[in-house]
């Protein structure tokens, strides 16, 4: 275990982006106007002060609910692990009640700015859906624990890091078909020759592209694995806001993931985080007798949140890295720098991504490229291949 | 006199943790899950049942210990969803453990084969009646999260009423899918005892669990000035009170259709 962790780690970070692209350092003037920088940058800092004061105050909720929540146990008349569930749940439920103002707020930002336009009513019934969600994988996550911790004690973590890895797979797998019945094909038959032929290029022929009616910012999404792989574009991306070309660019970009097994790495990254998460989890549970008592439930909880809220920067940076490998993908099979570029540029102006953040948004809120690292690698894409270009006349007669 | 052999019995001190009660609607989620899971075998079986029950004139014993062991975890999932009882329940519906439980019968019955083959028919007019009750069980929830919230307590009127219900549906469903032959009693009172408050240790996971699975219920001692409906027997008061119990109601009268199954 101890020596599998960095071989994996290493083997998990492995790209196909040439490490000696050196991309030209690219400004965010030369990118859009100042005033596009402008809108971009106040739209995402208090965007990501709105999500900072969420992810702290997630903690602290935590933190005195590791404090008073043992004292719940006798509200309880199950055994050890339906107990650790009710415990969980409570958790659950008293987070998402704490984090409804900042839900709030950042929905009234969005609208503000006109990138979202869901709204207040429907943005709770999505609220209680996804807490509803969420206490059934709770209680999932709390029935793997405490059940492998009352059989197997401290080291309940071997046995139920794969298991739990094992259900993400199972959800990966069937996603998709879940969604199937809300998705449609894509309407332009251009758009579908050029899906086509993107996916023979990229070698993940048969994976089909399908139309997600969501609103809200363009966005895309590949999902599933083995035959249910897909890609799913959001409407607002193929509405003709968006040229045929720059649609192609995304379409490329998910491919890119696909090819590159992008989401069974996603697994093994998840894998990679359980595994010395629940090592820490199982030790400082210690002094409430282990996770295979209901009264550690809520500091495992404190424990699990504060280690992944840690990793963040980490797992962004290995999210980054699959995202530039997808766009060097996309730039290989269209061979259209030119497209690509403007979608990004056009990204700041839909989406006001800022296309070059400050340090501390870069590293936890970036599980993307920036805007200005997205084109310089398009710069890069185009010079090498000049040069390839030059040096392949040079050697012809 | 209790004569319906499904009954409920109700061991509940009427506290309510704030908490808990806030949270209900999630804190049900993993049960309704489990039971969903759970539900799909006893439909799925139940047809090939209701054939081997025409033949032999009863469920099946291991059918009928399956169906019970169904029915009594449903029974304490509607009792923490209504509000009817305090702690977050068990996932196996062990009898002894919750302060709400259902007392079902322990064989299964001969049953007349015109009734069970007519068993969705006759099973309609209470299933009617049970969705009926429902509704006022849901305004008795409604009322009583409230009450609870800010008093910590569960008033007693609102207790029963949901206790009604979820007795008189679990009777329902009882009927419908062939663990006895006796029609639902529509009665608040028959067939739901009151009686009294589990002791804590007996209620929570660690202590060990009590020896009898189920308490034979005390002698019904209705208290003085008679509450409003439905009218409940209280644990025994200090200044006994005695009054005529109530006599058993007339038999089930046929109707038609089936039950929906309880959530």
């Amino acid at each position: 275990m101890i020596c599998g962790w960095p071989v994996a780690a290493y083997l998990l970070w492995q790209t196909s982006v040439p490490s000696n692209l050196n991309p030209p350092r690219v400004k965010a003037a030369s990118l859009v106007s100042a005033r596009a920088r402008s809108e971009a940058r106040s739209f995402t800092r208090v965007e990501a002060l709105l999500i900072l004061g969420s992810m702290l105050t997630l903690l602290a909720v935590l933190a005195v609910y590791a404090v008073i929540g043992p004292r719940f146990t006798r509200e309880s008349a199950a055994g050890p692990i339906g107990t650790g569930i009710m415990l969980a749940i409570l958790g659950v439920g008293i987070v998402y009640v704490i984090q409804i103002p900042w839900g709030i707020l950042t929905l009234w930002w969005e609208r503000h700015k006109h990138i979202a336009d869901t709204s207040y009513g429907a943005w709770v019934g999505l609220y209680i859906d996804q807490v509803w969600f969420k206490a059934l994988i709770m209680s999932l996550a709390i029935l793997i624990v405490v059940g492998f911790a009352r059989l197997v004690g401290e080291r309940w973590w071997l046995l139920a890091v794969p298991v739990w890895v094992g259900l993400l797979l199972l959800v990966t797998f069937v996603s998709p078909y879940l969604l199937s019945g809300q998705t449609h094909s894509l309407a332009s038959t251009r758009l579908s020759a050029a899906a086509q032929r993107l996916a023979r290029d990229e070698g993940v022929s048969g994976v089909p592209v399908r139309v997600l009616d969501v609103g809200g910012p363009p966005n895309a999404v590949s999902l599933g694995v083995g035959p249910s792989r897909r890609v799913l574009l959001w409407d607002t991306l193929v509405d003709g806001s968006f040229s045929d070309r720059q649609v192609e660019v995304v379409i490329a970009h998910e491919f890119g993931h696909h090819a590159h097994d992008h989401l069974w790495k996603l697994l093994g990254l998840e894998a990679l985080f359980l595994i010395p998460a629940g090592i820490v989890v199982a030790r400082l549970t210690r002094r409430r007798g282990g996770m295979r008592e209901p009264a550690a439930v809520p500091l495992g909880l404190l424990v699990f949140f504060a280690l992944q809220f840690l990793a963040v920067p980490a797992l962004n940076a290995a999210s980054r890295r699959m995202e530039a490998e997808a766009d060097w993908s996309a730039l290989q099979a269209t061979q259209d720098p030119a497209a690509d570029k403007a979608l990004f540029q056009r990204l700041v102006a839909t989406s006001l991504d800022d296309p070059s953040p400050p340090w501390w948004d870069y590293l936890l809120f970036a599980d993307h490229p920036t805007i200005a690292q997205r084109v310089a690698m398009a710069d890069a894409w185009q010079r090498r291949n000049r040069q390839a270009a030059q040096a392949t006349s040079a050697q012809s007669p | 006199m209790n004569d319906h052999p499904i009954r409920i019995h109700v061991r509940d001190d009427l506290h309510r943790s704030r908490l808990t009660v806030f949270f209900r609607p999630l804190l049900v989620v993993p049960h309704v899950f489990w039971l969903l899971l759970w539900a799909i075998p006893v439909f799925i079986l139940f047809p090939f049942m209701w054939l081997t029950a025409l033949v032999i004139g009863r469920l099946p014993a291991p059918i009928h210990h399956f169906y019970c062991a169904y029915f009594r975890y449903a029974a304490t999932v509607a009792a923490f969803a209504f509000l009817t009882a305090n702690p977050f329940p068990g996932f196996t519906g062990t009898p002894g453990r919750y302060p709400v439980e259902l007392e079902l019968p322990p064989d299964p019955a001969k049953q007349g084969r015109l009734g069970i083959f007519f068993r969705g028919l006759l099973a309609y007019p209470a299933a009617a009646l049970a969705g009926a009750v429902g509704g006022v069980a849901e305004l008795a929830v409604f009322g009583g999260w409230w009450a609870a919230l800010f008093t910590g307590h569960m008033p007693r009127g609102l207790r029963d009423v949901t206790a009604y219900y979820v007795r008189y549906s679990s009777q329902v469903n009882g009927y419908f899918l062939l663990l006895t032959g006796t029609y639902p009693n529509s009665s608040p009172v028959i067939g739901t005892l009151i009686e009294p408050p589990l002791e804590p240790a007996a209620a929570t996971p660690m202590a060990p669990p009590p020896a009898p699975p189920v308490v034979p219920p005390a002698p019904v001692v209705p208290s003085a000035p008679a509450p409003q409906f439905p009218v409940v027997p209280s644990a025994p008061a200090p200044e006994p009170a005695p009054a005529p119990e109530q006599a058993p109601e007339a038999g089930p009268e046929p109707g038609p259709e089936p039950s929906p199954p309880e959530s």
